[in-house]
């Protein structure tokens, strides 16, 4: 059956644009009018023809109804009203209209409120949720919405922008902050020229020729650099703040690829791009050393030596103790290959004293016994304020002990030496090694610390250079030294012409001066004068002239109890022979003309004398008997300080030593200074060649930095893990995937004794290489696809150099939670 | 559908997607050129909602007939898909984060399937619906389902005084009177599943073996009635679809204007250099 009838009038036209339709069942044809209101009611308004109302329904209607109008003229078919309905269109208009100010009341409202932060933007990534408020990093968060706007129009500045970063986070400096990979300029292109001559011929991704066209070149390198927020996508939420697409990497790059095992570079002397701190020959060691070493010492395999650090990124060394300490622990207490087993500190510098006394050039007592030239340790400290370190320098080529013709200035300086030498000791007895370390940063210009200063110091024990003073100068120091200061220096003077090699004496406790008035310069008169001295000194307590007593029978000769002349003593057949326990010049008078019986045990002096028992010549008293002589350096076999007659010597304990890292350390600073560079060269070849004491050198490496400075590389060389490098490679998730060939598979040693040339300077750049270099095959094997990963991230950081921690910390809080009062 | 209709829709298609992938390749090789092509790639988007919403505004103005509001729907259509696929290049193809992002990004996602439902359901209502019935104005519906309740009504009435029987009153009261007084069956339409009108049919046959002849007169004549009926709830059922889907997509898309405003400020206002 049809229902819908077309036809104007058989239907109504339907507008489809009209909002009200007739809410009634039955549809009326006037329906609703534009506002909603119901047009019902009669369906015509009869017509009067000829005084009869006539039905004027219309057609569309249904035509004139049957029943007709009434007697009045009202119409008879009256529709009944309805309650308009709106049409579907209509719904759907004010649908609209209602979302739309649903949304805008939604967001307006949110914007208004304190906590807008929270739904505004996504959240933060894991590293950065301790981020409380957006205005740590956004400044106008907590403005209103028309300073938003104002915002939103202004030019984005990106540099201005990343310094709410760096606020937090370190990036190498105000300067280096948003250059690429944090490098200057010149690095950057050093890596440029590197990589281009390392790059195969393949041409560049169209990717990137068309992202070039399009986009133009990337701007990392322009002077703007590269704003944090060019990577980092923030508001994101999750751990891949960090994350970066290769075009992406590779878009400032002058080498383009797809794929790592399609276009990268190759790996040129990666990584062995640094000469290794430790001089150590893998060839040499394995085909060598290990073959003839003990099974026991024998190293099976890499990680008996090498294991990997707690990052698993480098293999580190397992250290000295487990690796070289059973072969090389002899080598460290061995002294130089020739001359004492140990190091001089301090010494005596032998002096032509007849020059200087013929020049009038007055440095009191010196002397006889004497070490030849300056110990290179003793002109360091010389240069700590007690001599110009260009008087020391005059002296470097001069040899002291023939001054016959030298020029005024060398006298003059030998003169300095010889005053700073005693000042020098008199200072340390009186005050400590070192003390004034300011003086000693100030010549050097070093940031030393006082733990350096002390082990510079080698916690020389004061007893050993006190009995080195007493025995070179005797009690003569103090006063020398005063007279020297009030500017009346003593002449040039020595005992052991004058008085049979005698020290110098003293008496009641208090130095006598050996003065020019004393010490007269006619060699007949002088030793009446010491005679006259040595008559004057016996009574004294410290020290008796044992023949002098002897011969003269005057005073008590060993009334002193530091020191009692043995010799005298025994001719006399009386007193307390070794009543001293510091010294006793005994053998002298024993022997007549013999040596020091005890120089050797208690002060060191010479100890050459024949063995000595005295109670040979005394029958009647108990046996004293003296030991054997004993050689210092021999009694200090296992390390430490021993002095001769001429020089305070140090030995070296054990690896790492403090004392001989210190001084080499010290020499690397003074290295790289203009006025301690010949210093620095002095101590290196005394204590920094491969045979010289300790032997720290044959296998620390010394490597000059950019401001001339050596650094002597006391450790392995270590991966610095708070240091970000170009690239990054952990060795642990691979030592289980490289078979029977082990670490060989990228590692293969290479053969000779090349790389250990380089190692004979102090340039660390110009080096060979002890393994073979390694190629890209190896890693592409696995690293080709996704499974092992071939992202430029997994191998490259971006940011490179080493970078504080993010510095957002609080300030000082007292238990209540206030600031502590100032 | 006629061959230059497929070609023509066939070529627009392949245009809209060529476009699209255009804007698609271009934004992935912005990361090579180290640019973000999210600022691009949005005001292309803001541009093209902004045309997608003019159509309802030239729907509006049909006394201004700028260009014939067919091809404006046309327009509408396929740059719709286009916009969907920006969209989605916009986002990286990647979930949202913030509640505005996701408030944001629900509205266009919504917006743009339903408009897909509508262009599916544009495409095949009208044939279903000439298929089925006698094809109808939506808005007369409920004046044609009151007539026929009421034609019904009368021959039921008819055939207690007629036939003086009240088999077809009972069925009436029990079964076609629920049914006539408004849409029924419309999950059923939906699904075009006709069992409800194989049931209508058997309680017709089985009232019938006891209906004399006049009252069987009168119980095809109210069967073709119910079954008219069923045609109109057919009718509505689709036409409430194929005008519905609008109800959504519309009221969205305006939803989606503050929504948009909002974030474009914050994302110049707040970027760090960064868009």
């Amino acid at each position: 059956m049809r229902l819908q009838l077309f036809g104007h009038r058989d239907s109504r036209y339907e507008r489809p644009t009209v909002n009200w339709c007739c809410g009634g069942s039955d549809q009326c044809s006037l329906g609703p009018d534009a506002s909603g209101g119901c047009r019902a009611g009669p369906m015509c308004h009869p017509v009067r023809v000829d005084g009869i109302f006539k039905c004027a329904r219309s057609g569309v209607s249904g035509g004139p109804c049957g029943q007709g109008p009434g007697p009045r003229g009202e119409c008879g078919c009256v529709v009944p009203t309805c309650i308009p309905q709106p049409t579907l269109r209509a719904k759907r208009g004010r649908l609209s209209r209602w979302a739309a100010l649903v949304a805008l009341a939604v967001v307006l409202i949110a914007l208004s409120v304190g906590s807008r932060e929270h739904w505004l933007a996504g959240p933060l990534s894991s590293a950065h949720q301790e981020i409380g408020e957006c205005s740590q990093c956004h400044v106008d968060a907590n403005a209103s919405a028309s300073v938003w706007l104002h915002q939103a129009m202004s030019p984005t500045d990106p540099e201005a922008a990343s310094k709410s970063c760096l606020s937090c986070h370190d990036r190498g400096g105000e300067a280096l902050a948003m250059a690429p990979h944090n490098q200057p300029p010149a690095v950057l292109q050093k890596w440029r020229d590197q990589t281009q001559a390392l790059a195969g011929d393949g041409a560049e991704p169209s990717e990137f020729r068309l992202a070039s066209a399009v986009f133009g070149t990337a701007t990392a390198g322009s002077e703007s650099g590269v704003a944090c927020a060019t990577c980092h996508q923030e508001h994101r939420g999750g751990d891949d703040f960090t994350a970066m697409s290769d075009a992406g990497c590779q878009s400032c790059h002058t080498v383009k690829f797809d794929r790592f095992p399609d276009g990268h570079p190759d790996f040129g002397n990666f990584p062995y791009r640094k000469r290794q701190n430790i001089a150590f020959n893998h060839a040499s060691h394995i085909d060598l050393h290990f073959a003839k070493s003990d099974e026991a010492m024998r190293p099976e395999n890499c990680t008996n030596c090498h294991a990997a650090d707690s990052a698993g990124m480098g293999m580190l060394l397992t250290g000295y103790e487990g690796t070289c300490a059973a072969c090389h622990d002899g080598d460290i207490r061995k002294g130089p290959t020739s001359g004492p087993p140990g190091g001089p500190f301090l010494a005596v510098p032998g002096l032509d004293l007849d020059t200087l006394a013929a020049e009038g050039v007055a440095i009191g007592y010196w002397p006889d016994s004497f070490y030849e030239g300056i110990p290179p340790i003793m002109r360091a400290l010389l240069s700590v304020g007690y001599m110009d370190v260009t008087k020391l320098a005059l002296l470097k080529d001069v040899d002291l002990l023939d001054l016959s013709s030298a020029s005024p200035d060398v006298l003059d300086a030998v003169a300095t030496l010889a005053w700073a030498t005693k000042a020098m000791m008199a200072d340390m007895l009186q005050s400590g090694v070192l003390s004034d370390a300011g003086t000693m940063r100030a010549t050097f210009g070093s940031k030393l610390t006082p733990a350096e200063i002390s082990r510079l110091g080698g916690s020389v024990p004061r007893d050993v250079l006190a009995s080195a003073a007493d025995a070179w100068f005797g009690c003569l120091l103090y006063s020398e030294v005063a007279a020297h200061q009030d500017g009346n220096p003593p002449a040039t003077l020595t005992l052991d012409d004058h008085v049979d090699g005698k020290s110098p004496v003293c008496a009641g406790g208090e130095a006598i001066a050996l003065t020019a008035d004393d010490a007269k310069p006619d060699e007949e008169t002088v030793p009446s004068g010491l005679d006259a001295l040595a008559g004057n000194v016996l009574g004294g307590s410290i020290m008796g002239d044992a023949a002098a007593s002897a011969n003269e029978g005057g005073g008590d000769i060993l009334g002193g109890s530091i020191m009692g002349d043995a010799a005298a003593s025994a001719n006399e057949g009386g007193g307390d022979i070794l009543g001293g326990s510091i010294m006793g010049d005994a053998a002298a008078s024993a022997n007549e003309g013999g040596g020091d019986i005890l120089g050797g045990l208690a002060n060191g002096g010479d100890a050459t004398t024949s063995e000595a028992t005295i109670s040979d010549s005394a029958s009647d008293e108990p046996a004293i008997i003296v030991p054997d002589p004993v050689d210092p350096a021999e009694w200090a076999q296992h390390g430490g300080w021993y002095r001769t007659a001429e020089a305070v010597y140090y030995r070296p304990v054990e690896h790492a030593d403090g004392f001989m890292r210190a001084w080499l350390d010290f020499a690397g600073v003074a290295y790289g200074t203009t006025e301690g560079r010949g210093l620095g060269e002095a101590i290196f070849d005394a204590m920094g060649q491969t045979t010289s004491l300790g032997r720290c050198a044959k296998c620390h490496s010394g490597t000059e930095q950019a401001d001339g400075s050596v650094t002597r590389n006391w450790h392995s060389t270590v991966l610095d893990t708070a240091a970000r490098t170009v690239t990054q490679f952990r060795h642990a998730p691979h030592l289980t995937i490289a078979g029977d060939k082990g670490c060989n598979l990228c590692h293969t040693v290479a053969k000779g004794e090349a790389m250990m040339t380089s190692y004979k300077s102090f340039d660390a750049k110009g080096f060979v290489p002890g393994f073979e270099a390694m190629t890209k095959d190896t890693c592409a094997t696995c690293h080709a696809g996704t499974e092992a990963g071939s992202e430029c991230q997994h191998c490259h950081n971006y940011h490179v150099g080493t970078f504080s921690t993010v510095s957002r910390m609080g300030r000082l809080m007292t238990g209540t939670g206030r600031e502590p009062e100032k | 559908m006629s061959f230059g209709l497929s070609r023509r829709r066939g070529v627009c298609l392949f245009i809209v997607v060529v476009l699209a992938s255009i804007v698609a390749y271009w934004a992935s090789i912005s990361s090579a050129a180290l640019d973000h092509a999210g600022e691009a790639t949005g005001w292309i988007l803001f541009t093209v909602c902004l045309f997608l919403l003019l159509f309802n505004v030239r729907k509006r103005m049909p006394a201004f007939p700028v260009i014939r509001a067919h091809y404006w729907l046309q327009a509408h259509l396929y740059l719709g898909l286009f916009a969907g696929i920006v969209f989605f290049t916009h986002t990286e193809w990647r979930l949202p984060t913030g509640l505005l992002d996701w408030a944001l990004w629900l509205v266009f996602v919504i917006v743009f399937v339903s408009g897909v439902v509508g262009i599916v359901l544009t495409r095949i209502v009208p044939s279903r619906l000439n298929a089925h019935g006698e094809r109808v104005i939506f808005e007369r519906i409920p004046a044609f389902r009151a007539q026929l309740a009421s034609e019904v009504e009368a021959l039921v009435l008819r055939s207690v005084r007629e036939a003086a029987s009240s088999t077809i009153a009972e069925l009436y009261a029990k079964q076609l009177l629920p049914f006539l007084s408004g849409p029924r069956n419309f999950r059923a339409h939906a699904l075009s599943v006709t069992g409800h009108r194989r049931n209508l049919q058997r309680e017709f046959d089985a009232v019938r073996r006891y209906l004399a002849p006049e009252g069987n007169a009168l119980l095809d004549e109210i069967e073709e009635r119910v079954l008219a009926k069923d045609d109109l709830d057919f009718q509505y059922t689709w036409q409430s679809l194929i005008k519905g889907w609008l109800m959504l997509h519309l009221p969205l898309s305006c939803a989606m204007i503050p929504l948009l405003a909002v974030h474009i400020l914050i994302n110049y206002a707040f970027s760090l250099g960064a868009l």
